[in-house]
């Protein structure tokens, strides 16, 4: 609404054309009038001319004539003039003023002239006594044509204006509805995310509401997940906050050293707890932000070595066999932060749900036809078949995770691998008896082998 | 006291446990809704703590179940589930109390004394007995005004026995309300704490029902 740089109003634009196309109309008509009317004013006029020399012709010799015999009249606005030679060469007739008068061409019949600057039509015929001519300006019969074609295009000129009227008034009308759907739009609460209506708009229309409600649908649902994600963060962070508070108080009241010392253990784990999820939770709405980090190559073994690494000391913590079976030197295009958090946040997993002395077993195969694959196993309890569509949802806790983690983990993997195109599979390890968590780099990603 | 605590938070759940046997209570610790309604069937508690988002079975379900089973053991609702609807669900699913996280561990402990109280059909924490008087808070017990020193397990077994004169308790119903699952039980533990109580609170107080357990008679 606030872009006015390209906007063009279809109204004006309507109207300007629909107004330039009947003028321009109008004026053809006028045009065309005038050269129909030139036409006919011609052929009549060379009529009245031949006419009136057949009529001198057979009447003379008229004795006496009015000297200047002027034909015009108002009604037919034919301008003749005529003028009559004996035989000797003579001007026995002239009804012309002097100054207009055309001298005698030597040509029969109709000619046309150019005496002194002006166009002149000269119809010249012989008879025995000597040579009439009729003279007749071309500019008056220009003159009479404008004004016949002027006569014509009056109720055209005329209705002009009233038919400009009718079409504003039609654009005018036809266009209501945008301006209402527009309307309807501005007056619009922020949150009203409710669909517009359709009734009553025209059929162009239809299309472009229905877009704009389908966008309205798309929006209402991300708002109302956002809503429902921060609902849920809000929740969560009860069960810490709760955890917090209790073991202060369970802190305060401790009466021996040994007890003091535990419940500021648990003090601390709880704060590290807290802290986990608060992270997770920032990087959970930064991978479901819409921005984010350019896209490189990524050399995904070395990002497995660092993965690795990040879990290391927890795996040596809880005698975790972890370690890797076959790692590829293959690039993939991806944001290298997040695909690190990606496989962290596996690792993690695997880690956390492998009891003591167990086995974390990760690799990086490239395929010649499948692309790129992970795969992360363990000799965990694996994941339930149960579980498995919903260990992506925010917060969503297997019945046999014992709430250890945030529920997040899994969700932020989904976000990422969503982001980079990967697909998640779950199944359990055939080697291993636990969870194996495969990722498969989908050809949207192409795998860049570069191994050295 | 037989407490059973229902609270699938490790942490939460670790630390209430702690608090709550440091208050002499004997407390299961479940963490799910299957477990939770296992140990409801077969063990006899005298209050129950029950968190509502639970693992397998919803708590709202425990508690319905329990209900439909006719069980008059007072529950407390600790939740995270604030929400005024949900606070009307739970209360007229059955539910005695509801706190909502994050609690205060004081409060905590003040509410599971005040249904216990209720529960025996007090209504305040000091009662007297014949010529004994007792402070449910402090845990003091005064014999003629004079105070007696109770182990916390003979105060469990007098507690116990105090709460419903005229009751036959077995022993092993005593040894239900002194121990947690995970507690070594000797055999003759509730006899030790019974000659112990009578020493310190006079011979006639804790009667022998022979082949049946003990009562405290009626006053």
């Amino acid at each position: 609404m606030t872009e006015h740089l390209t906007v063009y109003s279809l109204r004006r634009r309507l109207l300007f054309w629909l107004f330039a196309a009947i003028t321009l109309g109008v004026l053809i008509q006028a045009g065309v009038s005038y050269r129909v009317a030139l036409d006919e004013v011609d052929l009549l006029s060379d009529y009245h001319m031949e006419h009136m020399a057949l009529a001198i012709k057979g009447g003379l010799p008229p004795p006496v004539m009015p000297d200047e015999l002027e034909t015009e009249t108002e009604d037919d606005g034919f301008d003749l003039s005529i003028q009559a030679w004996n035989q000797d060469g003579e001007r026995v007739l002239g009804t012309a003023s002097a100054a207009s008068r055309v001298p005698r061409h030597p040509v029969l019949g109709f000619s046309t002239l150019d005496v002194d600057g002006r166009a002149v039509r000269v119809f010249v015929i012989r008879h025995e006594h000597g040579v009439i001519q009729v003279t007749n300006d071309i500019s008056s019969r220009n003159t009479l044509a404008r004004k016949l074609a002027w006569r014509t295009s009056t109720p055209v000129v005329l209705m002009a204006p009233v038919l400009l009227l009718g079409v504003w008034w039609l654009v005018s009308v036809s266009l209501r509805p945008i301006e209402e759907a527009r309307a309807q739009v501005a007056d619009r609460a922020p949150n009203d995310l409710s669909p517009l209506p359709r009734s009553g708009l025209p059929s162009e229309l239809l299309p472009f509401i229905d877009e704009i409600n389908s966008l309205f649908e798309r929006i209402r649902h991300h708002l109302s997940s956002q809503q429902q994600f921060i609902a849920d963060a809000a929740h969560e962070l009860r069960s810490p906050l709760t955890a917090l508070r209790l073991q202060v108080q369970g802190q305060q009241r401790a009466q021996s050293d040994d007890d003091r010392d535990m419940a500021n253990r648990r003090l601390l784990a709880g704060i590290d707890r807290s802290t986990r999820l608060i992270e997770q939770l920032l990087a959970l709405a930064r991978q479901e932000s819409p921005e984010g980090a350019p896209t490189v190559s990524v050399a995904l073994s070395q990002l497995m070595r660092l993965a690795i690494s990040d879990v290391f000391p927890m795996a040596q913590d809880r005698h975790i066999d972890i370690g890797a079976d076959h790692i590829s030197e293959v690039h993939v295009q991806g944001q290298p932060e997040a695909l690190r958090m990606l496989l962290r946040n596996l690792l993690d997993n695997a880690v956390k749900y492998t009891p003591e002395h167990g086995t974390v077993s990760v690799s990086v195969v490239s395929g010649s036809t499948k692309g790129v694959s992970v795969k992360v196993e363990d000799s965990g309890a694996g994941i339930h078949p149960n579980d498995r569509p919903r260990v992506f949802d925010r917060f969503y806790r297997g019945a046999s995770s014992g709430a250890l983690g945030s529920g997040l983990g899994l969700s932020i993997v989904k976000a990422i691998a969503d982001r980079h195109g990967i697909k998640v599979e779950i199944g359990t390890s055939s080697r291993l008896g636990g969870a194996q968590i495969t990722l498969h780099f989908t050809s949207e990603n192409p795998p860049q082998d570069r191994s050295s | 006291m037989r407490l059973l605590l229902v609270e699938d938070d490790h942490m939460i759940g670790e630390t209430v446990l702690d608090q709550l046997r440091h208050e002499n209570y004997a407390v299961d610790w479940v963490r799910d809704g299957a477990t939770a309604r296992d140990a409801l069937r077969h063990e006899s508690y005298d209050l129950v703590i029950l968190d509502l988002g639970l693992p397998k079975t919803d708590g709202l379900d425990v508690l319905k179940t329990l209900r439909a089973s006719k069980s008059k053991v007072p529950v407390l609702i600790a939740t995270a589930r604030d929400g005024i609807e949900q606070r009307i669900l739970g209360l007229d699913a059955g539910a005695d109390d509801y706190l909502v996280k994050p609690y205060d561990l004081h409060e905590l402990l003040a509410r599971i004394r005040a249904l216990l109280r209720r529960s025996f059909g007090r209504s305040q924490a000091l009662y007297e007995y014949r010529n004994l008087s007792f402070n449910t808070i402090s845990k003091e017990v005064l014999l003629n005004g004079e105070p007696v020193a109770l182990s916390s397990r003979e105060w469990a077994v007098l507690e116990a026995l105090v709460a419903r004169p005229g009751t036959i308790l077995s022993r092993t119903q005593l040894e239900d309300k002194l121990f947690a699952w995970k507690d070594d039980i000797n055999s003759n533990a509730v006899e030790v704490y019974i000659h112990g109580l009578r020493k310190k609170l006079g011979n006639d107080f804790i009667q022998t029902v022979r082949g049946l357990g003990y009562v405290v008679p009626r006053s």
